[in-house]
């Protein structure tokens, strides 16, 4: 158990950049996830940890320890890779043994541990077997087990569950959270999936091209999310993006484009008013849009047509064309909408989000 | 006369098989290793031009080699060749050797790396047991080609008693242009069954060599 701290973290490759000034303080038994996009720096980061890959610039330290220059087994890290990486030619106790064997441990307390780590993921019987008689979950079970019989202070996961099929990556996924729950050893995660992000991390680094975009507990990320990037990252459906015009009247600030009016909430109005006349990118969650009532002011409401209509089951998906934009609203399964049929929709105006159009950062 | 030399030809040819394929195969296993897994610069153009070197056909090499030969005073010895051999088998087990460690996920020996063994210990406890199939077929194929070598043979050796079966069946059963059919074809197929026996026996790992790669 120990914290990660890692400071101006850089890696360059030969052509690539991939890793950007990464600063960031994993704390003791906190369960974080870095995600992002395919190619952003996730694995290289967590490379770095683990000692595979070499440092360019910037400095990792586990527990109290700086560990730039050890070799990875001399960090006290576990890793369950992607594709498992099980040891082919041993059976599954020798492969959960093997990191203690090197360890020099006692025969008793490998078998111990082993027994053990074999018990909490339910894999006692195939403790015999080869890698090749199992299916991909049971794979993934023993990769864990060979993680979790070392002990070690930290835990690194690189997209551990993206070979499963979907049905046994949620199960997988619940189980992982208890099994933190119940070792209490910090982890790392890296994922591309924002839905694993948010439902596993303690707090989750969002990524992109090798910067941190922001670093925070999964629903500080979608309520409040720092720029563009992270707001349409994180969330599915994605949130709305329209681009805006600001302007002032009446003592209100007025958000408007082509079919489009809305007046800003109160508690937005001071960070909106330097915009006066120019243009913001205005972003609306799905679940913000709903059908208006009569109860609606038309200052929050605007005339669309649904497009397409995906019924999930708990939720109902509305694909709808105003004159500027397309957006889709999330709303009650017991909504009925016709389509291609003019409809008055109305949004919550007290949750919208505004970011720079140049910068991209959140207003 | 071939009824007496035969044996010593046979034992020549397995002596001298076995010593150069233990030592192609080492180099090779190292050097193969070191050029499939390892990153370091213009590791893809020092694999290639050692494909290249394989492809120098011996008989464009004798001469200078007879030279070195001279020179370390290693004429008419099972030395000669045990030492030339290499010059075409490192490069052949090195190239075959590659390409299979080529094909191991490199995740194994990270995994290793990090559950506590040195690289050079995820090497020998990780990614060679897993190379078996493909080192088995090396070895076979290395054997194989010394076994059957002849340009180098024939010039480095010159006693009847210490000739290899190739050279010795050739040189030895045909006086001019007398064949002795018989003894010819008996040393011919006497002289391939070493060779049958050894494929047979390992021919399921050489198959998973040629073809194989390891499902995790
Ligand atoms: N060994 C390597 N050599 C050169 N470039 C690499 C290497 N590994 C990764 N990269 C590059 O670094 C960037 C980040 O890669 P990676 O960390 O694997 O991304 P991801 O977030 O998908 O895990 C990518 O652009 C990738 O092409
Ligand atoms: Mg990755």
């Amino acid at each position: 158990m120990a914290q990660v701290v890692m400071k101006d973290l850089n890696k360059k490759y030969d052509e690539v950049h991939a890793v950007k000034d990464v600063n960031l303080h994993v704390r003791d038994k906190e369960f974080i996830v870095l995600v992002g996009p395919s190619g952003c720096g996730k694995s290289t980061t967590l490379r770095m940890v683990a000692g595979l890959e070499e440092i360019t610039a910037g400095e990792i330290a586990i527990g109290d320890r700086v560990v730039n220059d050890l070799p990875p087994k001399d960090r006290d890290i576990a890793m369950v890779f992607q594709n498992y990486a099980l040891y082919p030619h041993m059976t599954v106790y020798d492969n959960m043994a093997f990191g203690l064997k090197m360890r020099k441990f006692p025969k008793a307390e490998i078998l111990k541990r082993v027994q053990d780590a074999a018990e909490i993921l339910g894999i006692q019987e195939l403790l015999k077997r080869k890698p090749r008689q199992l299916s991909g979950g049971q794979r993934q079970r023993v990769a864990v087990g060979r993680a979790i019989v070392r002990h070690p202070q930290v835990f690194l996961f690189d997209e551990p569950l993206s070979n499963l099929d979907a049905k046994l990556r949620v199960q997988m996924r619940v189980e992982l959270k208890r099994l933190h729950d119940r070792l209490e050893t910090t982890a790392i995660y890296v994922t591309h999936d924002q839905v694993e992000a948010m439902t596993l991390g303690d707090r989750v680094v969002v990524m992109k091209d090798g910067w941190v975009q922001q670093v925070g507990e999964p629903l500080e990320l979608y309520g409040r999310p720092s720029n563009r990037f992270v707001a349409g990252f994180i969330g599915s459906p994605a949130m709305n993006f329209v681009d805006v015009g600001i302007s002032e009247a009446n003592g209100a600030v007025w958000i408007e484009t082509q079919g489009l009016r809305l007046k800003a909430a109160a508690d937005r109005t001071d960070r909106l008013r330097p915009y006066k006349g120019q243009k913001v990118t205005l972003g609306i969650r799905p679940e913000d849009i709903r059908l208006a009532s009569g109860s609606d002011t038309p200052d929050r409401t605007f005339e669309s047509v649904v497009e397409v209509v995906e019924p999930l089951g708990s939720e109902i998906l509305l694909d709808m064309k105003i004159a500027s934009a397309q957006m889709v609203a999330r709303v009650e399964p017991t909504v009925r909408v016709k389509v291609h049929e003019p409809i008055k929709m109305a949004i919550n105006t007290d949750r919208l989000h505004f970011f720079d159009l140049k910068s991209e950062a959140a207003i | 006369m071939a009824k007496t030399t035969f044996p010593h030809w046979l034992w020549n040819t397995f002596f001298i098989a076995v010593f150069s394929t233990i030592i192609s195969l080492f180099c090779g296993l190292l050097a193969g290793y070191a050029l499939g897994r390892l990153k370091f610069p213009m590791a893809g153009t020092l694999g290639t031009s050692i494909f290249v070197t394989y492809l120098v056909p011996p008989t464009l090499l004798f001469i200078p080699l007879a030279n070195i030969i001279r020179t370390f005073q290693l004429g008419d010895t099972p030395w000669a060749l045990i030492l030339t051999y290499p010059t075409f088998l490192i490069p052949f087990c090195t190239w075959l050797l590659m390409g299979y460690f080529k094909t191991i996920p490199k995740e194994l020996e990270e995994c290793a790396r990090i559950d506590g063994a040195t690289r050079f210990g995820a090497m020998v406890r990780i990614i060679f047991p897993i190379a078996v199939p493909g080192i088995l077929s090396a070895g076979i194929f290395a054997f194989t080609l010394s076994w059957n070598e002849f340009i180098y043979a024939l010039v480095f050796l010159s006693s009847p008693e210490k000739k290899t079966v190739p050279v010795g069946v050739v040189s030895e059963l045909i006086r001019g242009d007398i064949y002795f059919w018989g003894q010819l074809m008996a040393g011919a197929l006497l002289g391939s069954i070493p060779v049958a026996l050894v494929y047979s026996f390992f021919v399921e790992y050489y198959v998973t060599g040629l073809t194989g790669s390891v499902k995790g």
